[in-house]
């Protein structure tokens, strides 16, 4: 990904994950997350950020007491997942990295940064990227068809803008998907 | 003395809605990463991954799984866990 070249995601031994390298553009999509996610007062992204618990029948006899009980906890554990993302996000630190050699437009390093994400924050994460997507895709209306077109540089409309911030949050949720695979197998080797 | 028979006034259901089993059913949606279902599975349920990985497929190939079959109070437990996760889920009363 044009723009990209310099991120890295690295597994420390703590088991946390960082993303190194983070050029102006990747912290901007990072910083986002939490807006992204926010449904607000928007019909398409609450219906789906808190769809129905049944159709037909069976909702009229669960619905008010979801409405009542449910849905308050599920905003309250929404909302606790994005304030430790924009924990993470402020602790992020300003790295300097090395000019590259084959780019003569850049003759002086460019400032990038780094993000830790710990490993007792890997769900908040997963959960919170995953608000920022279906909350972004029920926006924008986007098809299957239209995520598995990955999208490219440069980004020529706010919906290409949409699909790559979308395509980037999925990245990072795989990241971390993996990660935990790794840190449970390497558990289940140990004992 | 002949004794008449006892009049049933009316027949009532004996078992109750909250005796009838429940399903829980997850649905497809295009965003939710196939391996974060499998983890919520693994998670929610505590199935192998082999399990999991299955209701996964279920869902991405034929549009919903069901995942769990019950008593209505812990398939509402099971949804609002699901609902957490965000996949898309219901509870289906069986008829």
């Amino acid at each position: 990904m044009k723009g990209g070249d310099a991120m890295r995601m690295r597994r420390e031994r703590s088991g946390s994950l960082a993303l190194t390298g983070l050029e102006p553009f990747f912290v901007q999509l990072l910083r986002h997350v939490a807006e992204a996610a926010d449904p607000g007062e928007e019909p398409a992204a609450n219906a789906r950020l808190f769809s129905a618990p049944a159709r037909g029948e069976a909702l009229a006899e669960i619905r008010d007491d979801w409405a009542e009980y449910v849905q308050p906890e599920l905003r309250l554990l929404f909302e606790s997942a994005r304030t430790t993302v924009q924990r993470d996000l402020a602790r992020m630190k300003a790295e300097l990295s090395a000019p590259k050699e084959d780019d003569p437009e850049l003759g002086a390093p460019q400032p990038t940064f780094r993000l830790t994400i710990p490993t007792k924050h890997f769900d908040a994460w997963l959960n919170a990227l995953n608000q920022a997507r279906l909350a972004i895709g029920a926006r924008y209306n986007f098809s299957e068809a239209d995520m598995s077109d990955r999208p490219r540089f440069p980004l020529a409309s706010e919906r290409d803008y949409r699909l790559f911030q979308m395509d980037f949050y999925g990245y990072i949720q795989e990241h971390i998907l993996m990660q935990m695979e790794n840190l449970a197998e390497a558990k289940e080797e140990a004992e | 003395m002949p004794v008449a028979p006892p009049e049933i006034a009316e027949q009532t259901e004996t078992t109750t809605a909250l005796d009838q089993p429940w399903n829980v059913v997850v649905h497809n949606d295009p965003i939710n990463l196939m391996s974060y279902v499998t983890l919520v599975f693994q998670r929610v349920f505590q199935f192998s991954k082999e399990k999991a990985t299955k209701h996964m497929l279920e869902v991405h190939e034929l549009g919903r799984s069901i995942v769990w079959t019950g008593s209505r109070e812990k398939a509402e437990l099971y949804v609002q866990q699901l609902h957490g996760h965000l996949l898309l889920s219901t509870l289906e009363k069986i008829e």
